[in-house]
């Protein structure tokens, strides 16, 4: 082999080693190199937001617990506590409900898993537009977790035109927990 | 065309001998300054080479008569071997003989007849540094580097060219330097050495050249002169009674024009380009070899940083990894209340909802225009509407209100017709609204 020709071999051996290096070692190394900066990168970022989450702990217990005192179902029963909150409500409306209905209850959102249970109830009733308002008003304004779902009005077949037949659809929200203790 | 040159590089003067073919030897010198600085003095070297060469026509190889002090001499006496072995011998011998690393020196060597002792091995070795600048300087001046002379065996071919019967010694000087060489019967060179002249006293000069010879293996009778002063030559003449002066060879010149001549039997050979080359070639090796190991070590310190580096990220990830398996059931916890929290709080947001209806479509139906006959709302769902109104005006006035309200996504008017009992006036209508999910913005 002439020096020409070793020298030429040699370069090319260079070239392909360099080229060799670089895409069986350089390359690889730089790839699982960023892998696991991204890697680290997303587990800091992950960490720290639960990190966190981990402190909100004991914050949320509290909050927690004023949520459950106040959705808690009175010793005397929710159903009963419910009509008997809206009926003296209607009164001081001015009207008395034609009738007042536990319809059922159910799990929120239909998951039987939920840790809240919402009550339903029905009430009718004729009222004028004013009583109506106030009656809602003071609906809005109760401790109670109570609101309404429902809500249709209609001008009676018979009698006065200011006086309204009024269905209202009424959901009250308890614990799980708490509904099936009483 | 001329066949060989040989250059003698002398202190004070470069000499140059071209043998042509037939015509004999031919030799011109230019006069160097010994004083100059080492590159003043070869810039010298150089031009005159050059001057020489073109003046006397020098195109074949150029050898080189070797300075008698760089060069070092051993005779040594070697176990009788076969030819094969005595490379290796050679070798052995001269790391002992010479206190110089063997990667320094260029060493040749040469065996005489057996003798009882065995076989007599002269080494011959020569300095890589003081080949190099004679291979440069003949490189420089445009030439073909030959081989380098040694001294001793261009004093015996002389001594033999002039037909000196050995055994002898051949004795042949200027003012600064006497060189020796012992030859045996057959005119072949047994020892040669150097003396270095500090007086032209005759009683110096004796002094030294007996040093010289008390120095060379033996003393024979015979002593052949190469020597044209007539007062260094009955001074030297007092060396012994058989005592032969050659006639019509220069001293100054005998050594390049022994190189010079075709029939000089360059035996040992000390090929001048040869040793150079290989020896840079060696160099070269050595070079390559430091510059791979280099790299190797570069990339294995770099494959360990980068190693360290990932087993550094590699322990830090599961370290986070602890953490984050430590921390998980306190974050499902927290994500749990957080969820059931905001439920709530959504479920409760909610309320007072149908007094915004019923504020809506206070703010929107048309007063003393129009009136409502059936309202059905039912959260995060539809509003169904029915009414009667003055006319078709009025409401598309009431539909067209109630769209432009932030609280209402769509309406969509389901039919407006006239009244179908008698005497009643205007028209009667039905609606269907969409509202904005999320109550009031």
């Amino acid at each position: 082999m002439s020096p020409r020709e070793r020298r030429l071999a040699l370069i090319t051996a260079g070239v392909l080693g360099i080229a060799g290096l670089g895409k069986y070692v350089a390359a690889p190394v730089v790839q699982a190199w960023r892998e696991q900066g991204e890697t680290l990168a997303e587990l800091e970022s992950t960490l720290e937001g639960e990190r966190a989450m981990a402190e909100r702990l004991r914050p949320l217990h509290r909050e927690r617990k004023v949520w459950d005192v106040q959705l808690a179902p009175p010793p005397g029963g929710l159903v009963q506590e419910l009509i008997t909150v809206l009926t003296e409500e209607t009164r001081a409306a001015g009207f008395s409900p034609e009738s007042v209905d536990f319809v059922g209850s159910a799990p929120l959102g239909n998951d039987p898993d939920a840790p809240y249970v919402e009550l339903r109830l029905e009430l009718d009733a004729k009222v004028t537009l004013t009583q109506l308002q106030t009656y809602l008003q003071r609906l809005a304004r109760i401790e109670r977790p109570l609101r309404v779902d429902q809500l249709t009005v209609t001008p009676p077949s018979k009698g006065s035109a200011k006086t309204l037949e009024v269905q209202l659809s009424l959901v009250a929200l308890t614990t799980a927990e708490g509904r099936r203790g009483s | 065309m001329s066949r060989a040159c040989a250059i003698d590089i002398a202190p004070h003067a470069l000499r140059l001998v071209v043998w042509d073919n037939g015509d004999g030897p031919r030799s011109q010198s230019v006069a160097l300054d010994p004083h100059l600085e080492a590159e003043a003095r070869r810039e010298a070297e150089v031009a005159a080479l050059k001057e020489l060469a073109q003046a006397l026509g020098a195109k074949g190889p150029v050898h080189a008569v070797l300075d008698p002090r760089v060069v070092l001499e051993r005779r040594v006496y070697v176990p009788v071997a076969p030819d094969s072995e005595l490379p290796s011998l050679a070798r052995f011998q001269s790391q002992r003989a010479f206190a110089l690393p063997a990667d320094e020196l260029t060493v040749v060597w040469d065996v005489g007849p057996e003798e009882p002792e065995g076989l007599p091995m002269r080494l011959t070795a020569v300095r890589h540094v003081d080949l190099v600048p004679i291979l440069e300087l003949v490189l420089a001046a445009g030439l073909k580097p030959g081989r380098g002379v040694l001294p001793g065996e261009a004093l015996a071919h002389a001594a033999r060219a002039a037909n000196a019967n050995g055994p002898a010694v051949i004795l042949r000087g200027d003012a600064h330097e006497i060189d020796l060489a012992l030859i045996d019967e057959k005119g072949e060179l047994v020892a040669s050495r150097g003396v270095r002249l500090h007086s032209s006293n005759p009683t110096a000069v004796i002094g030294a050249v007996r040093r010289g010879l008390g120095a060379l293996p033996s003393q024979p009778e015979s002593l052949v002169l190469f020597e044209t002063d007539p007062a260094r030559l009955g001074a030297l003449r007092q060396l012994g009674d058989a005592v032969e002066v050659p006639e019509g060879a220069d001293p100054a010149v005998l050594l390049a024009v022994a190189g010079a001549d075709p029939s000089f039997r360059h035996r040992p050979e000390l090929d001048l380009r040869g040793n150079v080359v290989q020896r840079a070639k060696r160099e070269q090796k050595i070079r390559w070899s430091a510059l791979g190991v280099a790299v190797a070590v570069i990339l294995l310190l770099c494959g360990l940083l980068v190693e360290r580096q990932f087993a550094a990220g590699r322990a830090r990830i599961a370290e986070l990894e602890t953490e984050r398996e430590a921390l998980a059931p306190a974050v499902e916890r927290a994500k749990s209340l957080a969820a059931e929290i905001r439920t709530a709080k959504a479920w409760s947001e909610r309320r007072g909802r149908e007094l915004e209806v019923l504020l809506l479509l206070a703010e929107t139906l048309p007063e003393d225009a129009a009136y409502l006959t059936r309202v059905r709302w039912k959260d995060e769902g539809e509003l169904l509407l029915t009414g009667m109104a003055k006319d078709f005006a009025t409401v598309a006035a009431f539909v067209n209100r109630l769209e432009q309200h932030p609280r209402v996504r769509r309406v969509t008017p389901e039919g407006i017709r006239e009244p179908k009992e008698k005497g009643l006036r205007g028209v009667t209508f039905s609606a269907r609204a969409t509202l904005n999910p999320g109550g009031s913005p």
